[in-house]
């Protein structure tokens, strides 16, 4: 997340500028640090999808049960099946999906039920090499037998209803809301924010912040990659300005983005 | 951002769990999954136990994938 570059900059260069910047494993360790630092006032950037969400809602019940009060979530939490739909009303040509299966052990299978209605097969995947292979396998008999079902090959992990506790307390705690996506922009019913109970803990509310339009960098096509519209190598920064060592782009800064996988990949030599 | 561990539960505390795996020792939540009991195998996400595995469709899944792929059995 700190090097994700923003519209000026990012949190890794902002702390390079004397920001104060806490890294934390779980969103729990930030109320920690909000509890030994009472003088301060503790901001949790909550990104991620619906498998993180619930992370975050545990801390602002904790928070709240500890009556903390300088721990507050920018909330930024994005949600899978609407953004799938969205892919489905553009040009892009998809031909069926492997689903994430971490964001599914949260929201079931059966939340992939309105894309596969679509027409467009849905194979709920694991994460090791052997189940990405199985799965494109399975989307491919999908295909071939004119078939567009939800299937579940992370069988492991996930269950057609998901997790239902967890899905309480998503309720319990965040609104669905509509959100903007860097690169794919308003996508409605997308994302969430806190709750109204849960105000107090909002720091979009408790600080009057107005942040400028966030811009993506000159020539920048991660919008493009994201979408499947084009390849890595087709954005003219690919590979010259935007490198995994200094992205421009989000795609090219973790290894779960498009354009680092292409990067590290296309030539078998691994980047360390 | 979504990357979750497999982790052994070795102790339980109420809502919070002492979770192990390879060596690394971790305290996680677990109150979001049912029934949570020493010796289960969860998902640990950002310090949170998102669900629990089930070794049989892991047994299954490792069969399916030695079927398929003509390979020895690993774990997965």
């Amino acid at each position: 997340m700190v090097r994700v570059p923003g519209t000026d900059k990012s949190l890794e260069e902002a702390r390079a500028e004397g920001v104060d910047l806490l890294i934390v494993y779980s969103p729990m360790d930030a109320v920690e640090a909000a509890a030994r630092r009472p003088e301060e006032q503790v901001v949790f950037f909550g990104i991620g999808f619906e498998t993180t969400a619930p992370a975050v809602a545990l801390a602002i019940l904790e928070a709240q049960r500890r009556g903390l009060e300088n721990f507050s979530v920018l909330c930024a939490h994005k949600l899978i099946p609407p953004a799938m739909m969205a892919l489905l009303e553009s040009e892009v040509r998809v031909d069926g999906f492997i689903c994430p299966g971490h964001v599914s052990v949260i929201i079931g299978g059966e939340a992939y039920r309105p894309v596969a209605e679509r027409g467009k097969p849905c194979v709920v995947t694991g994460f090791e090499a052997a189940d990405v292979l199985a799965a494109v396998r399975m989307l491919l008999l999908q295909l071939r037998d004119g078939r567009s079902e939800v299937e579940l090959e992370y069988t492991r992990a996930v269950r057609p209803e998901g997790n239902p506790k967890a899905q309480e307390l998503l309720r319990q705690v965040f609104r669905v809301s509509d959100a903007r996506w860097r690169g794919l922009g308003t996508i409605p019913r997308s994302g969430y924010e806190l709750a109204e109970e849960f105000a107090a803990f909002d720091a979009e509310r408790r600080f009057e912040v107005e942040p400028p339009e966030s811009r993506e960098p000159a020539g920048c096509r991660c919008g493009d990659v994201l979408r499947g519209a084009i390849e890595p190598p087709e954005c003219p920064l690919f590979g010259t300005s935007c490198t995994p060592r200094k992205p421009v782009g989000s795609c090219m800064v973790s290894t779960e983005g498009a354009c680092q996988a292409h990067y590290r990949y296309r030539t078998g030599e691994i980047e360390r | 951002m979504c990357l979750a561990v497999p982790m052994k539960v070795t102790e339980i505390d109420g809502p919070i769990a002492q979770v192990e795996q390879g060596g690394v020792r971790r305290q996680a939540r677990v109150d979001l999954v049912e029934g949570i009991k020493i010796g289960d195998y969860v998902i640990i996400h950002a310090g949170v136990a998102i669900d629990r595995l089930d070794p049989e469709e892991a047994e299954e899944t490792l069969r399916l994938f030695a079927e398929m792929f003509g390979d020895e059995p690993r774990r997965a």
